[in-house]
């Protein structure tokens, strides 16, 4: 049964458009030029109970649009949009209690007081009861160890104990729904690597259904089976991630490490090179030549090792996102 | 209800945690705002050097009015004003989305999630002089015109409230309107003077159209034994049409909310 459902999904706004310059702004005080920015654009997609799906695009792409728009805090242009059975514009407060949405760079937290006043203060407003929201801050708490800063003022944590504490107060009323904008941003890769730890164990455990946008790919292929990708407000992929390898990698990458230096001019002349840096060579080979390239190398060059991978996804994803070839 | 009543207490406690955080500011800030208040009334005091009465006021009257409208000034501040002030901010920062994501009445999140008590030992300063006031202008209110000044002042809290409220919500579409304070801080200050000192148009302006008569005037009437005709029905009135009209407009509003960039 799909928990997320969205048809046709538009959500356009007007941006005003200013010349550089205070000459430009004495002129935008009289006349101002506005132009339509189409944010999302007509997507559509389904999602099921437990999914954990990656949500991918570069920036202003229409990414955050969409969440926005998923969990009720935009109104849409247009389309039609279900969360969990609820129009999510209606902000229920069913609905509400059943979402969360965290933004790596928005802060929900009282600023100047300790992260717990904020948590007591969200059992209040989402009314949990007190064995549940004890059980559950517990174990969050312990899931991300932070027993040591619960009482400390948020404005004295680093970035890292900030988005922990963020992240436990977006959860403690065990959300269905999670919405994940850029949790990891910004965080060294400790940090990185506990709230992805987290985020899999949340869906696992509670059996939530998450969306996760970050510009990390790490993030994505550690966390998400299956993505979305977007760009210039349209779905461009829907599918699994290893799919992405299939439909837009056509060429496979052949490493090898040489034991003597070849003069870089031969090596371009007979073959696709990539990368080469002595005593590495990586030849980018379409791949119905691998056989007869790898072949060619072992004969004309002094390989001491070889080997055949896949392109990185994230290096898929570059290509696709600057050639933009959706085909 | 009770539960509305409730987030209040938790939003009321935090508040005065996040207080005694800056304990040095507290000391300073009541020290002004005292001192401020001294300024006041020595300035009144000063004006009736000059006249005996001020459109048919006395001085003693004309005291009592200054505090009570001083009061309601510190009330508002204390319930919502400081929330309506970062309402602009919030709205420009984008962090309005979190106001709008938790399952709780928004208008109620946005306009009293924090309390602030920079003005309480002002507050409790002015109790005292109107304890000292009223004895002196041979003023000595029955229960019952007590109650019917409560009902005034309660009023006209929820009148401005609303009038705020409405104007703070137009932050939607410009942004950036946080001057608006500056002008509702204007008004306050007039409604420290009987509005008759007012003639002719201005003066039914300043009654019936920006009720400055509900910050003070009506209901320190009320403790002189004085009701002035209509008062009651145009508070009930004011009342009913402000609160319609600034909600009607608040969800009209929300409608149109493009949140910042995130």
């Amino acid at each position: 049964m799909s928990v997320i459902s969205v048809k046709s999904l538009k959500e356009f706004y007007k941006v005003h458009q200013k010349e550089p310059g205070f000459a430009g702004s004495l002129k935008a005080l009289f006349k101002r030029k506005y132009y339509d920015v189409k944010a999302v654009d007509d997507i559509s997609f389904e999602i099921k109970e437990g999914e954990l799906v990656g949500f991918i695009g570069p920036n202003g792409a229409g990414k955050t649009t969409t969440l926005k728009c998923l969990s009720g805090l935009l109104y849409p242009t247009g389309g039609e949009v279900r969360v969990l059975g609820f129009n999510p514009w209606d902000r229920k407060t069913q609905f509400l209690k059943q979402i969360s949405l965290v933004m790596g760079q928005k802060n929900q937290l009282w600023w100047d007081l300790p992260a717990i006043e904020t948590f007591n203060l969200n059992k209040e407003i989402y009314e949990v009861p007190d064995a549940q929201y004890r059980k559950t801050l517990d174990e969050l708490v312990s899931l991300m160890e932070i027993q040591n800063i619960l009482k400390v003022q948020v404005r004295k944590l680093s970035l890292g104990q900030r988005m922990k504490c963020e992240l436990i107060a977006a959860l403690l009323h065990s959300p269905k729904v999670l919405f994940l904008d850029e949790p990891t941003i910004g965080l060294d890769v400790v940090s990185q690597k506990k709230i992805l730890d987290f985020i899999r164990e949340y869906n696992r455990k509670y059996q939530a259904t998450i969306i996760l946008t970050s510009h990390y790919m790490g993030d994505i292929e550690q966390l998400c089976q299956r993505v979305l990708i977007i760009d210039q407000g349209k779905l461009c992929f829907d599918g699994q991630l290893s799919d992405i390898i299939q439909k837009y990698a056509d060429h496979k990458l052949v490493s090898l490490v040489l034991n003597k230096e070849v003069d870089p001019r031969v090596v371009a002349e007979m073959f696709p090179v990539k990368r080469y840096s002595y005593p590495r060579l990586i030849l980018s080979v379409k791949r119905d030549q691998v056989a007869t390239i790898t072949a060619r190398a072992l004969e004309n060059l002094p390989v001491a090792d070889l080997s055949i991978e896949e392109p990185a996804i994230e290096d898929i994803i570059r290509e696709l996102f600057t050639g933009k070839d959706y085909a | 209800m009770l539960r509305y009543l409730r987030l209040y207490y938790h939003f009321f406690r935090n508040s005065l945690i996040r207080l005694f955080e800056f304990r040095f500011n507290v000391f300073i800030l009541s020290v002004v705002q005292i001192v401020w208040l001294g300024v006041m009334l020595g300035s009144i005091t000063l004006i009736f050097g000059q006249v005996d009465s001020l459109a048919g006021w006395r001085k003693q009257e004309v005291l009592i009015l200054a505090v009570i409208a001083m009061l309601f000034h510190d009330i508002m501040e204390m319930l919502f004003m400081g929330n309506l002030q970062r309402f602009s901010y919030y709205v420009r920062h984008g962090e309005f989305d979190f106001i709008l994501l938790k399952p709780v009445n928004a208008r109620f999140l946005a306009s009293f999630r924090q309390a602030e008590f920079y003005n309480i030992f002002r507050m409790a300063a002015m109790i005292f002089v109107l304890t000292k006031l009223l004895p002196q202008a041979n003023v000595q209110p029955s229960g019952g015109q007590w109650a019917l000044f409560l009902g005034f002042f309660v009023a006209g809290l929820i009148v401005f409230y609303n009038l705020f409220f409405l104007v703070t919500t137009t932050n939607f579409w410009l942004i950036n309107v946080f001057n608006f304070n500056d002008i509702f801080d204007r008004l306050l200050s007039a409604g420290r003077y009987p509005v008759d000192i007012f003639k002719g148009r201005i003066k039914w302006f300043f009654l019936y159209i920006i009720p400055l008569g509900l910050v003070g005037t009506f209901s320190t009437e009320i403790l002189f034994g004085k009701l002035r005709p209509l008062s009651l029905i145009f508070a009930g009135f004011a009342l009913v049409l402000t609160t319609l009209v600034s909600e009607f407009f608040w969800r009209f509003a929300l409608k149109h909310y493009q949140s910042a960039s995130s």
